[in-house]
């Protein structure tokens, strides 16, 4: 499936402003309808996807319905200022998130497979200080190869 | 036979991870006399949580009307502190 990575150095407000963001390259290559990034915002006010990987890193997966995916893909942001995520745990609790993955995916099994992929390689310190570290086009390629 | 439920936003990934996790731990752990479904939170009424022994929740539910010993499982699926979360279960399947 197709990875998009960004790297954005604004002050982002919101995790509304940041699902935005992560759903622009998608929209424009028709990977996803209108409605997936407004059915991602929604989800993340009721079932936030923040995660403190750990001491300081936050990390935000947030999802949709697949019902609005056209083509699988994943979106990868980096975040110089870290944006403000409710807690999957506790959502009355909040998390900086440095990086997002915004996962459009069109069957429920492809969210489970991603999900177990990106749990463990959380737990890789040498796959986080890459993610941190490669420049967006080899992290692309870096990406491609992990998540696929 | 105990009833667990695991509860995730949709229903459809993160519950399935949780739910495999745990299915992986009992099974290693030789707790056989246990059924586990998955539903999404928002397919649950408080009716529902009570029919189960347990439940565990991606999330921190809060629902004073329900009898059902919670268990916050998201360590299931982020394998961050999964062991302690794991005994806690099973602690709560033995009782």
């Amino acid at each position: 499936m197709k990875i998009f990575v960004q790297s954005n150095n604004d002050i982002i407000p919101d995790y509304q402003k940041a699902i935005k963001i992560a759903g622009k390259p998608l929209l424009a290559e028709n990977l996803i309808t209108e409605e997936f990034t407004k059915a991602c915002i929604e989800r993340e006010k009721d079932f936030p996807t923040g995660l403190q990987v750990n001491s300081d890193l936050g990390i935000a997966i947030p999802h949709g319905n697949q019902n609005f995916v056209n083509t699988s893909s994943v979106s990868f942001v980096r975040f110089s200022h870290p944006v403000k995520f409710g807690r999957m745990d506790d959502k009355s609790k909040d998390v900086k998130c440095s990086f997002i993955f915004n996962l459009a995916l069109a069957k429920g099994d492809e969210h489970l497979t991603m999900l177990r992929t990106l749990m463990k390689l959380f737990q890789n310190k040498d796959f986080l200080q890459s993610v941190k570290n490669k420049k967006d086009k080899e992290l692309e390629e870096y990406l491609y190869q992990k998540l696929n | 036979m105990k009833k667990v439920l695991v509860v995730c936003g949709n229903g459809i990934a993160s519950s399935s991870v949780m739910l495999a996790e745990l299915q992986d731990y009992l099974n290693d752990q030789g707790v056989s006399d246990v059924n586990l479904d998955k539903k999404s939170l928002m397919d649950c009424t408080d009716d529902v949580f009570n029919g189960y022994d347990l439940i565990v929740s991606s999330t921190k539910l809060d629902k004073p009307n329900v009898t059902t010993p919670i268990i916050v499982g998201t360590a299931l699926l982020t394998g961050i502190n999964e062991d302690s979360v794991l005994e806690e279960i099973k602690d709560e399947l033995i009782k």
